[in-house]
Protein backbone atom coordinates (compact mmCIF):
# COMPACT_ATOMS: atom_id res chain seq x y z
CA UNK A 1 0.00 0.00 0.00
CA UNK A 2 1.97 3.66 -1.18
CA UNK A 3 1.82 6.39 1.37
CA UNK A 4 -1.00 8.38 0.19
CA UNK A 5 -3.49 5.59 0.24
CA UNK A 6 -2.16 4.98 3.26
CA UNK A 7 -2.86 7.78 5.14
CA UNK A 8 -6.30 8.01 3.57
CA UNK A 9 -6.75 4.42 5.12
CA UNK A 10 -5.65 5.84 8.54
CA UNK A 11 -7.85 8.88 8.53
CA UNK A 12 -11.30 7.39 7.41
CA UNK A 13 -10.50 4.57 10.10
CA UNK A 14 -10.05 8.05 12.42
CA UNK A 15 -13.35 9.31 10.92
CA UNK A 16 -15.01 6.08 11.62
CA UNK A 17 -13.82 6.08 15.34
CA UNK A 18 -14.55 10.20 15.60
CA UNK A 19 -17.99 10.43 13.99
CA UNK A 20 -19.96 8.20 16.47
CA UNK A 21 -18.30 9.48 19.68
CA UNK A 22 -20.19 12.71 19.19
CA UNK A 23 -23.56 10.83 19.52
CA UNK A 24 -22.07 8.61 22.71
CA UNK A 25 -21.34 12.40 24.30
CA UNK A 26 -19.88 11.20 27.83
CA UNK A 27 -18.23 7.74 27.59
CA UNK A 28 -18.19 5.39 31.24
CA UNK A 29 -21.24 7.75 32.67
CA UNK A 30 -22.96 4.70 34.78
CA UNK A 31 -20.38 3.21 36.52
CA UNK A 32 -20.92 -0.43 38.19
CA UNK A 33 -19.35 -2.15 40.91
CA UNK A 34 -19.41 -5.49 42.70
CA UNK A 35 -19.12 -5.51 46.51
CA UNK A 36 -17.90 -7.83 48.67
CA UNK A 37 -20.68 -7.35 51.65
CA UNK A 38 -18.47 -10.10 54.22
CA UNK A 39 -15.77 -8.62 53.79
CA UNK A 40 -17.30 -5.08 54.24
CA UNK A 41 -19.32 -6.05 57.31
CA UNK A 42 -16.16 -7.98 58.70
CA UNK A 43 -14.59 -4.92 58.76
CA UNK A 44 -17.16 -2.47 60.05
CA UNK A 45 -17.10 -5.27 63.03
CA UNK A 46 -13.51 -5.82 63.50
CA UNK A 47 -13.57 -1.67 63.89
CA UNK A 48 -11.18 -1.91 61.14
CA UNK A 49 -12.81 0.92 59.08
CA UNK A 50 -12.29 3.93 61.79
CA UNK A 51 -9.75 6.16 62.99
CA UNK A 52 -10.48 7.36 66.46
CA UNK A 53 -9.48 10.85 67.05
CA UNK A 54 -7.03 10.44 69.09
CA UNK A 55 -5.22 8.10 66.64
CA UNK A 56 -5.57 11.09 64.05
CA UNK A 57 -4.74 13.54 66.67
CA UNK A 58 -1.47 11.58 67.57
CA UNK A 59 -0.63 10.78 64.04
CA UNK A 60 -0.66 14.50 63.31
CA UNK A 61 1.72 15.62 66.32
CA UNK A 62 4.13 13.12 65.32
CA UNK A 63 3.77 14.77 62.12
CA UNK A 64 3.49 11.79 60.00
CA UNK A 65 3.04 12.05 56.41
CA UNK A 66 1.12 9.60 53.95
CA UNK A 67 -2.95 10.32 55.37
CA UNK A 68 -4.88 12.23 53.38
CA UNK A 69 -7.36 13.97 55.56
CA UNK A 70 -10.41 14.35 53.48
CA UNK A 71 -13.11 17.03 54.93
CA UNK A 72 -17.16 16.14 53.05
CA UNK A 73 -18.40 18.93 54.96
CA UNK A 74 -19.83 22.33 53.07
CA UNK A 75 -17.23 24.94 52.25
CA UNK A 76 -19.06 27.06 55.05
CA UNK A 77 -18.36 24.34 57.92
CA UNK A 78 -15.10 23.86 56.31
CA UNK A 79 -14.70 27.10 56.26
CA UNK A 80 -15.46 28.00 59.74
CA UNK A 81 -12.88 25.12 61.32
CA UNK A 82 -11.20 21.88 60.01
CA UNK A 83 -8.81 19.23 61.27
CA UNK A 84 -5.37 20.72 60.28
CA UNK A 85 -4.30 19.69 56.85
CA UNK A 86 -7.33 18.31 55.73
CA UNK A 87 -8.58 18.82 52.41
CA UNK A 88 -12.29 19.70 51.31
CA UNK A 89 -13.73 17.18 49.11
CA UNK A 90 -17.08 17.44 48.42
CA UNK A 91 -19.25 13.59 47.95
CA UNK A 92 -20.22 14.70 44.65
CA UNK A 93 -16.40 15.04 43.58
CA UNK A 94 -15.14 12.06 45.20
CA UNK A 95 -14.82 9.83 42.09
CA UNK A 96 -13.59 12.94 39.66
CA UNK A 97 -10.37 11.57 39.95
CA UNK A 98 -8.88 13.31 43.27
CA UNK A 99 -8.38 10.58 45.35
CA UNK A 100 -5.73 7.90 44.17
CA UNK A 101 -6.46 4.19 45.16
CA UNK A 102 -3.15 3.51 46.79
CA UNK A 103 -3.45 6.53 49.34
CA UNK A 104 -4.28 6.31 52.74
CA UNK A 105 -7.43 8.46 53.37
CA UNK A 106 -9.13 9.65 56.24
CA UNK A 107 -12.70 11.26 55.90
CA UNK A 108 -14.77 12.94 58.44
CA UNK A 109 -17.98 15.35 57.99
CA UNK A 110 -19.96 16.80 61.08
CA UNK A 111 -20.82 13.86 62.89
CA UNK A 112 -20.12 10.89 60.48
CA UNK A 113 -22.83 10.45 58.50
CA UNK A 114 -21.60 11.24 55.40
CA UNK A 115 -18.26 9.91 56.00
CA UNK A 116 -19.90 6.65 56.17
CA UNK A 117 -21.37 6.68 53.43
CA UNK A 118 -18.53 8.05 51.59
CA UNK A 119 -16.35 5.16 52.91
CA UNK A 120 -19.04 2.54 51.80
CA UNK A 121 -19.04 4.01 47.98
CA UNK A 122 -15.09 4.48 48.45
CA UNK A 123 -14.73 0.90 49.63
CA UNK A 124 -17.07 -0.46 46.55
CA UNK A 125 -14.88 1.43 44.29
CA UNK A 126 -11.70 -0.35 45.21
CA UNK A 127 -10.18 1.67 47.47
CA UNK A 128 -8.46 -0.39 50.33
CA UNK A 129 -6.91 2.00 52.82
CA UNK A 130 -9.86 4.06 53.07
CA UNK A 131 -11.80 5.04 56.36
CA UNK A 132 -13.92 7.50 58.43
CA UNK A 133 -12.75 9.50 61.20
CA UNK A 134 -15.21 8.25 64.10
CA UNK A 135 -17.86 11.01 65.39
CA UNK A 136 -16.04 13.20 62.93
CA UNK A 137 -15.55 16.78 63.65
CA UNK A 138 -18.08 16.91 66.51
CA UNK A 139 -15.94 14.46 68.18
CA UNK A 140 -12.65 16.31 67.27
CA UNK A 141 -14.46 19.48 68.87
CA UNK A 142 -15.16 17.06 72.02
CA UNK A 143 -12.05 15.08 72.33
CA UNK A 144 -9.30 17.00 70.77
CA UNK A 145 -9.94 20.68 70.96
CA UNK A 146 -12.44 21.46 73.95
CA UNK A 147 -11.76 18.07 76.33
CA UNK A 148 -13.93 18.01 79.80
CA UNK A 149 -11.27 18.26 82.85
CA UNK A 150 -10.14 16.23 84.28
CA UNK A 151 -7.46 16.63 81.86
CA UNK A 152 -4.73 13.61 81.45
CA UNK A 153 -1.32 14.47 80.60
CA UNK A 154 -1.60 13.12 76.56
CA UNK A 155 -5.20 15.02 76.37
CA UNK A 156 -3.52 18.17 77.83
CA UNK A 157 -0.86 17.73 75.04
CA UNK A 158 -3.11 17.24 72.32
CA UNK A 159 -5.40 19.88 73.56
CA UNK A 160 -2.42 22.55 73.40
CA UNK A 161 -0.95 21.64 70.24
CA UNK A 162 -3.82 21.93 68.28
CA UNK A 163 -4.54 25.37 69.67
CA UNK A 164 -7.86 24.01 71.82
CA UNK A 165 -9.18 24.82 75.36
CA UNK A 166 -10.86 22.77 78.52
CA UNK A 167 -14.38 22.77 78.19
CA UNK A 168 -16.89 24.60 80.49
CA UNK A 169 -20.02 23.24 80.95
CA UNK A 170 -22.51 25.24 78.98
CA UNK A 171 -26.05 26.17 80.77
CA UNK A 172 -29.10 25.00 78.66
CA UNK A 173 -32.63 26.13 79.99
CA UNK A 174 -33.25 22.27 81.24
CA UNK A 175 -30.00 22.63 83.71
CA UNK A 176 -29.22 19.40 82.47
CA UNK A 177 -25.27 20.71 81.70
CA UNK A 178 -25.17 18.88 78.54
CA UNK A 179 -23.41 21.10 75.76
CA UNK A 180 -26.13 23.36 73.45
CA UNK A 181 -24.90 22.50 70.06
CA UNK A 182 -27.11 23.01 67.12
CA UNK A 183 -26.71 19.48 65.12
CA UNK A 184 -24.50 19.71 62.24
CA UNK A 185 -22.94 22.96 62.91
CA UNK A 186 -19.93 23.82 65.27
CA UNK A 187 -20.96 26.56 67.30
CA UNK A 188 -17.40 26.69 69.23
CA UNK A 189 -14.75 29.45 67.29
CA UNK A 190 -12.15 28.23 64.87
CA UNK A 191 -9.36 26.88 66.86
CA UNK A 192 -5.57 28.53 66.73
CA UNK A 193 -3.68 27.52 63.92
CA UNK A 194 -1.41 24.57 65.39
CA UNK A 195 2.11 23.71 65.03
CA UNK A 196 1.40 21.49 62.34
CA UNK A 197 1.51 23.25 58.29
CA UNK A 198 1.19 20.50 55.95
CA UNK A 199 2.14 21.19 52.33
CA UNK A 200 -0.46 20.70 49.89
CA UNK A 201 1.21 17.71 47.31
CA UNK A 202 1.55 19.34 43.83
CA UNK A 203 2.67 17.06 41.11
CA UNK A 204 4.14 17.82 38.00
CA UNK A 205 4.58 15.12 35.57
CA UNK A 206 5.78 15.94 31.89
CA UNK A 207 8.62 14.70 29.21
CA UNK B 1 -9.61 -1.83 34.12
CA UNK B 2 -6.93 0.55 34.08
CA UNK B 3 -4.82 2.64 34.84
CA UNK B 4 -3.20 0.16 36.33
CA UNK B 5 -1.47 1.86 38.61
CA UNK B 6 -4.82 3.18 40.32
CA UNK B 7 -6.18 0.07 40.57
CA UNK B 8 -3.18 -1.07 42.14
CA UNK B 9 -2.09 -3.83 39.62
CA UNK B 10 1.03 -3.16 40.20
CA UNK B 11 2.97 -0.41 42.37
CA UNK B 12 5.93 2.26 42.32
CA UNK B 13 8.72 -0.64 41.27
CA UNK B 14 6.19 -1.46 38.76
CA UNK B 15 5.49 1.87 37.40
CA UNK B 16 8.92 2.67 37.31
CA UNK B 17 9.64 -0.71 35.43
CA UNK B 18 6.95 0.10 32.97
CA UNK B 19 7.96 4.05 32.08
CA UNK B 20 10.78 2.63 30.96
CA UNK B 21 9.62 -0.07 28.65
CA UNK B 22 7.26 2.74 27.37
CA UNK B 23 10.76 5.14 27.19
CA UNK B 24 12.70 2.87 24.71
CA UNK B 25 9.72 2.21 22.78
CA UNK B 26 8.94 6.22 22.38
CA UNK B 27 12.56 5.97 21.41
CA UNK B 28 13.01 3.52 19.24
CA UNK B 29 9.81 5.14 17.33
CA UNK B 30 11.13 8.83 17.28
CA UNK B 31 14.58 7.39 15.82
CA UNK B 32 12.77 5.62 13.56
CA UNK B 33 10.55 8.55 12.56
CA UNK B 34 13.82 10.33 12.16
CA UNK B 35 13.21 12.69 14.40
CA UNK B 36 16.93 12.08 16.10
CA UNK B 37 17.72 14.50 13.10
CA UNK B 38 17.98 18.61 14.02
CA UNK B 39 17.48 19.94 10.46
CA UNK B 40 14.68 17.65 10.54
CA UNK B 41 13.14 19.14 13.40
CA UNK B 42 13.93 22.93 12.94
CA UNK B 43 12.87 22.10 9.24
CA UNK B 44 9.59 22.60 10.85
CA UNK B 45 9.45 25.94 11.79
CA UNK B 46 10.52 27.31 8.52
CA UNK B 47 7.51 25.36 7.07
CA UNK B 48 9.49 22.78 4.78
CA UNK B 49 8.81 19.74 6.89
CA UNK B 50 5.94 19.37 9.32
CA UNK B 51 6.89 15.60 10.33
CA UNK B 52 7.25 16.91 13.64
CA UNK B 53 3.84 18.00 14.22
CA UNK B 54 1.98 15.51 11.65
CA UNK B 55 3.89 12.63 14.59
CA UNK B 56 2.73 14.60 17.65
CA UNK B 57 -0.53 15.20 16.23
CA UNK B 58 -1.26 11.87 14.93
CA UNK B 59 -0.10 10.59 18.58
CA UNK B 60 -2.83 12.56 20.42
CA UNK B 61 -5.55 11.23 18.02
CA UNK B 62 -4.35 7.55 17.97
CA UNK B 63 -4.65 8.04 22.32
CA UNK B 64 -7.49 10.13 22.56
CA UNK B 65 -9.88 7.68 20.44
CA UNK B 66 -8.23 4.67 22.43
CA UNK B 67 -8.95 6.55 25.86
CA UNK B 68 -12.32 7.34 24.65
CA UNK B 69 -13.35 4.20 23.70
CA UNK B 70 -11.74 1.51 25.95
CA UNK B 71 -13.64 3.85 29.03
CA UNK B 72 -16.97 3.45 26.51
CA UNK B 73 -15.83 -0.03 26.68
CA UNK B 74 -15.45 -0.08 30.24
CA UNK B 75 -11.59 -0.93 30.22
CA UNK B 76 -10.51 2.21 31.40
CA UNK B 77 -11.62 4.36 34.21
CA UNK B 78 -11.28 7.92 32.55
CA UNK B 79 -11.90 9.75 35.96
CA UNK B 80 -8.57 7.68 36.91
CA UNK B 81 -6.31 8.99 34.30
CA UNK B 82 -4.04 11.58 36.03
CA UNK B 83 -4.37 14.83 34.22
CA UNK B 84 -1.85 17.93 34.62
CA UNK B 85 -3.50 21.14 35.95
CA UNK B 86 -3.16 23.86 33.99
CA UNK B 87 -0.92 27.06 35.33
CA UNK B 88 -1.81 29.39 32.83
CA UNK B 89 1.20 32.39 32.46
CA UNK B 90 4.60 29.96 33.88
CA UNK B 91 3.08 26.92 31.58
CA UNK B 92 3.03 29.66 28.81
CA UNK B 93 6.37 31.36 29.85
CA UNK B 94 7.98 28.18 29.99
CA UNK B 95 6.14 27.10 26.51
CA UNK B 96 8.01 30.26 24.66
CA UNK B 97 11.37 29.55 26.00
CA UNK B 98 10.99 25.69 25.29
CA UNK B 99 10.18 26.64 21.95
CA UNK B 100 13.27 29.23 21.88
CA UNK B 101 15.45 26.51 22.80
CA UNK B 102 14.11 23.95 20.42
CA UNK B 103 14.46 26.08 17.08
CA UNK B 104 17.99 27.46 18.66
CA UNK B 105 19.44 23.71 19.78
CA UNK B 106 17.51 21.99 17.34
CA UNK B 107 16.32 19.21 19.67
CA UNK B 108 13.52 19.47 22.78
CA UNK B 109 14.17 17.25 25.43
CA UNK B 110 13.24 13.50 24.10
CA UNK B 111 15.26 14.30 20.83
CA UNK B 112 17.79 15.25 22.27
CA UNK B 113 17.93 12.41 24.49
CA UNK B 114 17.37 10.15 21.07
CA UNK B 115 20.01 12.17 19.32
CA UNK B 116 22.83 11.94 22.00
CA UNK B 117 22.13 7.64 22.01
CA UNK B 118 22.82 7.51 18.24
CA UNK B 119 26.35 9.38 18.71
CA UNK B 120 25.41 12.71 17.65
CA UNK B 121 27.40 15.18 19.42
CA UNK B 122 25.11 18.07 19.12
CA UNK B 123 22.43 15.90 20.94
CA UNK B 124 24.75 15.59 24.01
CA UNK B 125 25.63 19.33 24.06
CA UNK B 126 21.58 19.32 23.89
CA UNK B 127 21.17 17.22 26.42
CA UNK B 128 23.97 18.36 28.87
CA UNK B 129 22.61 21.95 28.33
CA UNK B 130 19.07 20.70 29.56
CA UNK B 131 20.43 18.67 32.72
CA UNK B 132 22.17 22.27 33.62
CA UNK B 133 19.22 24.09 32.75
CA UNK B 134 16.78 21.38 35.26
CA UNK B 135 19.61 22.16 37.87
CA UNK B 136 19.51 26.12 37.86
CA UNK B 137 16.00 26.20 38.06
CA UNK B 138 15.74 23.34 40.64
CA UNK B 139 18.16 25.85 42.95
CA UNK B 140 16.36 28.70 41.99
CA UNK B 141 13.25 27.14 42.84
CA UNK B 142 12.34 29.23 46.05
CA UNK B 143 12.48 32.55 44.68
CA UNK B 144 10.42 31.11 41.28
CA UNK B 145 8.09 29.09 43.15
CA UNK B 146 5.39 31.72 43.72
CA UNK B 147 5.49 32.62 40.41
CA UNK B 148 5.36 29.06 39.60
CA UNK B 149 2.03 28.30 41.45
CA UNK B 150 0.50 31.31 40.01
CA UNK B 151 -3.07 31.41 37.64
CA UNK B 152 -3.96 27.84 38.26
CA UNK B 153 -6.72 27.13 36.03
CA UNK B 154 -6.82 23.39 38.04
CA UNK B 155 -7.29 20.19 36.09
CA UNK B 156 -9.25 21.67 33.19
CA UNK B 157 -9.89 19.52 30.02
CA UNK B 158 -11.14 20.88 26.71
CA UNK B 159 -14.38 19.26 27.56
CA UNK B 160 -14.40 21.69 30.20
CA UNK B 161 -13.28 24.79 28.97
CA UNK B 162 -15.77 24.42 26.15
CA UNK B 163 -18.61 23.19 28.03
CA UNK B 164 -19.21 19.66 25.42
CA UNK B 165 -19.59 16.45 26.20
CA UNK B 166 -16.27 14.15 25.45
CA UNK B 167 -17.21 12.75 22.53
CA UNK B 168 -17.79 15.87 21.06
CA UNK B 169 -14.32 17.14 21.71
CA UNK B 170 -13.02 13.70 20.17
CA UNK B 171 -15.07 14.26 16.82
CA UNK B 172 -13.95 18.42 16.65
CA UNK B 173 -10.18 17.44 17.40
CA UNK B 174 -10.03 14.38 14.91
CA UNK B 175 -11.84 16.93 12.42
CA UNK B 176 -9.49 19.86 13.05
CA UNK B 177 -6.29 17.02 12.69
CA UNK B 178 -6.97 15.78 9.58
CA UNK B 179 -7.78 18.97 7.76
CA UNK B 180 -4.54 20.39 9.45
CA UNK B 181 -3.00 16.99 8.35
CA UNK B 182 -3.91 18.05 4.31
CA UNK B 183 -2.97 21.67 5.21
CA UNK B 184 0.16 20.85 6.47
CA UNK B 185 0.93 18.96 3.04
CA UNK B 186 -0.27 21.90 0.89
CA UNK B 187 1.99 24.19 3.06
CA UNK B 188 5.28 21.62 2.69
CA UNK B 189 4.94 21.77 -0.86
CA UNK B 190 4.04 25.33 -1.17
CA UNK B 191 7.50 26.03 0.86
CA UNK B 192 9.42 23.58 -1.35
CA UNK B 193 8.59 24.90 -4.23
CA UNK B 194 10.59 28.18 -2.41
CA UNK B 195 12.76 26.89 -0.74
CA UNK B 196 16.11 28.24 0.15
CA UNK B 197 18.68 26.14 0.78
CA UNK B 198 19.66 26.30 3.90
CA UNK B 199 23.49 26.80 5.38
CA UNK B 200 25.30 23.22 6.27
Amino acid sequence: MNRPSLNKTLGAIAVLLAVPALFIGNPGRVRRVSVDLNELSSLIEREEDHWTTTELADWLMQKNAGVRIVDLRDSADFARSRIPGAERIALSDLFSGKLRRDETIVLYSNGGTHASQAWILLRADGYRHVYTLRGGMLSWEDDILHPEPPLSPAVLARMRFFGGDPSRPSDTSGGSGAKALTPGRITRKAPARPNVSPEPERRRDGC
Amino acid sequence: MAPFFSFGFFGETGSLVAAVAIGIAFGFVLERAGLGNAKKLTAQFYLTDLTVFKVMFTAIITAMLGVFWLSWAGFLDLSMVHVNPTYLIPQMTGGLIFGAGFVMGGYCPGTSCVAAVIGRKDGWINMLGMLAGVFVFGESFPTLQRFYDSTSLGTITLPDLLHLPYGAVVCLVTLVALIAFVGAEQIEGMRRGNEQTLPE
